[in-house]
């Protein structure tokens, strides 16, 4: 695999502080992304997609390991709600309720929203590129918008289905 | 200031930045992996070619021994060769030197005085029993080598006024192949160079050779 550009590695980067909400830790896993992704003896297609597929493979083992990482995200209740990620884009909120939010949002929540808002990602992709089913990232979108709802309390301006 | 959710997502993350020094150096990690990676893979190459190689090696090997075994046959033989022609290199030297009559360094017509001059040879020049019936008139004698040996380079003068040259050396198998020894009872070998022959034998330990 050829080497990533620096506004590659960036993405990579962000997309790592995504998920564990640590910067340091985030350059830890995209310096290991980086070395598994370069001796890679597979036929990779899609580099980024690939490359943010290993990071986050490796968060998942440096979490398991830690036991840190919140095992209920494994268990994904299936709902049969009728829910997309447009319904966040009703959602208003300023920089300094952001950055509230984002501390109590658990890694995968985060993980959405970030492949959502900053990859531009719809709900296909992110479950192609996370692997689950699509109707689990429809369960995780459900409940991270109920709490959104609960932090955000009364300036909440978006619906609940 | 409220913004949609994914804007302030958006904004959030353009701040987001690893700094100059960490991006540098991931470049220089993902650089040093490459070229380890590849460092790798050329390894890998040395290795189909070991196979090969080792191959070549071999063949090698048994061409240097081939080549050595024919140097060591050729050395013989060049050994072999310059013993049988050890007496006519001793005949070559002694005529050289008997056509030059360089200058006596003694002169007396007395074996002992002529002796005495020799102080620095490793040996004692003596009187070959094979000069006892010529009527020979000693000249003098002067210090010589043969074969780079140290040698006594003895001048004589026979009735009609011919010159002869004798040498008298230390003998050594190794240097001078095998000559014969009068002492067993073995008749001196004649070599010619020059014209000239030279008699050549052992004696009392002791090399000698002569014009004759």
């Amino acid at each position: 695999m050829k080497s990533f550009d620096r506004s590659e590695i960036q993405k990579l980067y962000q997309y790592g502080v995504s998920l564990c909400h640590d910067n340091d830790l985030a350059y830890d896993l995209v310096q290991s992304t980086l070395e598994r992704c370069l001796k890679t003896k597979t036929q990779v297609i899609n580099k980024m997609s690939y490359a943010r597929t290993v990071l986050r493979n490796i968060f998942i083992d440096h979490y398991r390991h830690q036991t840190k990482f919140p095992e209920e995200l494994y268990d994904d209740e299936i709902v049969s709600l009728d829910l997309d990620l447009q319904s966040l884009e009703q959602v208003m909120i300023d920089r300094d309720e952001l950055d509230k939010v984002w501390k109590l949002l658990k890694p995968f929540e985060t993980e959405i929203l970030f492949l959502w808002a900053v990859e531009g990602h719809s709900t296909q992709e992110i479950s192609e590129q996370i692997g689950v089913p699509k109707g689990t990232i429809l369960a995780r979108i459900h409940r991270l918008r109920k709490r959104l709802k609960e932090v955000l309390g009364v300036s909440y301006q978006g619906d609940i289905a | 200031m409220n913004a949609p959710l994914k804007k302030s997502i958006q904004n959030k993350f353009n701040t987001i930045h690893l700094t100059d020094d960490k991006l540098d150096g991931l470049m220089v990690l993902q650089d040093q992996t490459l070229s380890h990676d590849n460092g790798h893979k050329k390894g890998h190459i040395q290795d189909h070619k070991t196979g090969p190689f080792k191959n070549n090696i071999a063949i090698s090997f048994k061409i240097l021994g081939l080549v050595a075994m024919m140097l060591l046959t050729l050395s013989l033989f060049l050994t072999k060769s310059i013993e049988h022609n050890m007496p006519f290199e001793i005949a070559t030297e002694v005529t050289y030197h008997h056509f030059k009559l360089k200058p006596l360094e003694v002169q007396s017509s007395v074996l002992s005085e002529v002796r005495n001059y020799f102080t620095m040879l490793d040996f004692k020049p003596i009187t070959s029993k094979l000069l006892n019936n010529k009527n020979l008139t000693l000249l003098g004698a002067r210090y010589c080598s043969l074969q780079g040996i140290t040698a006594a380079q003895i001048r004589y003068q026979s009735e009609s006024g011919e010159v002869t040259t004798f040498y008298e050396v230390p003998y050594t198998e190794a240097i001078y192949s095998a000559l014969p020894d009068i002492g067993k009872g073995e008749e001196p070998l004649v070599s010619y160079s020059k014209g000239v022959g030279v008699k050549i034998w052992v004696e009392k330990g002791i090399l000698m050779a002569m014009t004759i």
